[in-house]
């Protein structure tokens, strides 16, 4: 009995792994947050401007399938496991790819008007919200969402932010960039008190990707590459891809 | 993100009744109508350039510097990075403090894209393109479909007059500098 419960125990583990390695392992890469462009098996999922595209992908062929319309104001799609999160101007909206060929609404988490991207570790949903130009009612923040059930999302903390844009996350570390304020690195082990770890004023950080100890990250004035470590907490610039003046 | 455009609406105004103004107002979210458009004799503003699919195809090219990074994609051991509508810096990120420039993806109009096996999907002057990238030396055209609703064209410079942009003459991949006369569109900052 005890060599059972720790046998399913063990597989739940496996299974959650591998759902967070799925991209990697299936031949495609990663792309940062603020993107219209979502691979998850033979599918490609494209956020046009009011609806999810469906595209067949498999052996190098490109086919197109359903379409489903969402609203307007759909701006970033983010795949892992069975789930897509799409990032709008009202919230987060979660579509189950349970059957790849045909998304279906799963939720519609929702606050008030903000630009924002949002990505997935685990059952954990980080979602940055942006006063937008259009209508100033919007608060800048980052918010914590327990998805466990994806049906019914909860909230479990918003940290108020000056400027966030795109963000990352890489087991204990929360990459948040905040436009002009720079780059700002969290240690969100603790996630009711998450620790801001190291913060880079020195340029304007639109969006990032953290994968395997190197953060790349776009600025107004060029590509900057930083090594971290989970364990150590240290995050230290390996390069810088400059920008040049348009002629 | 909301990119606001304003045109020179007075005429329009003239034929319509405060009602329907007032649902206009409503539908567009904000109840603050904005600044009033400027007439301007002359103004330093932008023209759009538009793409034409046909002198567009894919292909590889000698390394360009960055001018406006949009999109970051990492692949295997490459850096990808996005050209604002003219195509992809393609780097050697095998070292991440030394990332090698490799050549440039010419694709016209692209802002987004993705890998899986090889095979890179990107949209390309508001296509969707399938390429195979064989470690970019050659690239070779899998497949091609029109998208019906994508983003269309580069939006004007923010906090500008600019030329009214004509759907009919294509998809716009850039706007250049110039003198207008009497121009009727403006871009909000």
């Amino acid at each position: 009995m005890r060599f059972l419960r720790l046998a399913i125990i063990w597989a739940f583990v496996v299974s959650c792994e591998s759902d967070s390695t799925v991209d990697l392992q299936s031949g495609s890469g990663q792309a940062g947050s603020m993107t219209r462009f979502a691979v998850a098996g033979n599918h490609l999922y494209l956020l046009e401007s009011t609806s999810i595209k469906v595209f067949t992908i498999a052996d190098s062929t490109l086919a197109m399938g359903e379409t489903v319309y969402v609203r307007a104001g759909i701006e970033t799609i983010f795949a892992n496991g069975e789930y897509l999160y799409l990032g709008a101007n009202n919230g987060m909206y979660i579509y189950s790819i349970a059957d790849p060929a045909r998304p279906a609404f799963v939720f519609q988490y929702e606050h008030i008007v903000a630009c924002d991207p949002v990505v997935v570790q685990g059952n954990r949903a980080y979602i940055t919200m942006r006063s937008g130009n259009g209508c100033n009612r919007a608060s800048n923040a980052l918010e914590i969402v327990d998805i466990s059930d994806p049906y019914s999302p909860v909230l479990i903390k918003n940290y108020p932010m000056s400027s966030p844009h795109g963000l990352a996350v890489d087991g204990t570390m929360l990459f948040v960039c905040e436009g002009e304020y720079g780059l700002k690195v969290f240690d969100i082990t603790e996630e009711q008190a998450i620790v801001l770890l190291h913060s880079n004023e020195d340029f304007f950080a639109y969006d990032v990707i953290a994968r395997q100890g190197d953060a790349t990250v776009t600025g107004s004035d060029g590509i900057f590459q930083f090594s971290y470590r989970n364990a150590q907490n240290t995050v230290s610039l390996l390069s810088k891809i400059p920008v040049s003046a348009a002629d | 993100m909301a990119v606001g455009y304003h045109f020179n609406t007075s005429s329009m105004v003239k034929r319509t009744s405060p009602g329907f103004l007032f649902l206009l107002l409503l539908v567009s979210g904000c109840l603050d109508p904005g600044p009033q458009f400027v007439v301007v004799e002359r103004a330093t503003g932008y023209l759009p350039v538009y793409g034409s699919p046909s002198a567009a195809e894919a292909s590889m090219s000698s390394p360009r510097p960055v001018i406006q990074p949009g999109k970051i994609y990492l692949y295997d051991k490459y850096l990808l990075l996005n050209e604002k509508m003219q195509g992809i810096h393609v780097f050697d990120n095998s070292d991440p403090s030394k990332p090698i420039n490799l050549g440039f993806l010419e694709l016209l109009g692209n802002t987004d894209f993705a890998i899986k096996d090889g095979v890179l999907y990107a949209d390309h002057l508001g296509d969707i393109v399938a390429l195979t990238i064989n470690d970019f030396g050659t690239i070779t055209q899998q497949g091609r479909i029109e998208l019906e609703d994508w983003i269309q064209g580069m939006p004007p410079p923010p906090g500008f007059y600019f030329e009214c942009i004509d759907p009919a003459k294509g998809f716009i991949v850039n706007w250049r500098e110039v003198e207008l006369k009497n121009p009727q569109c403006y871009a909000l900052p």
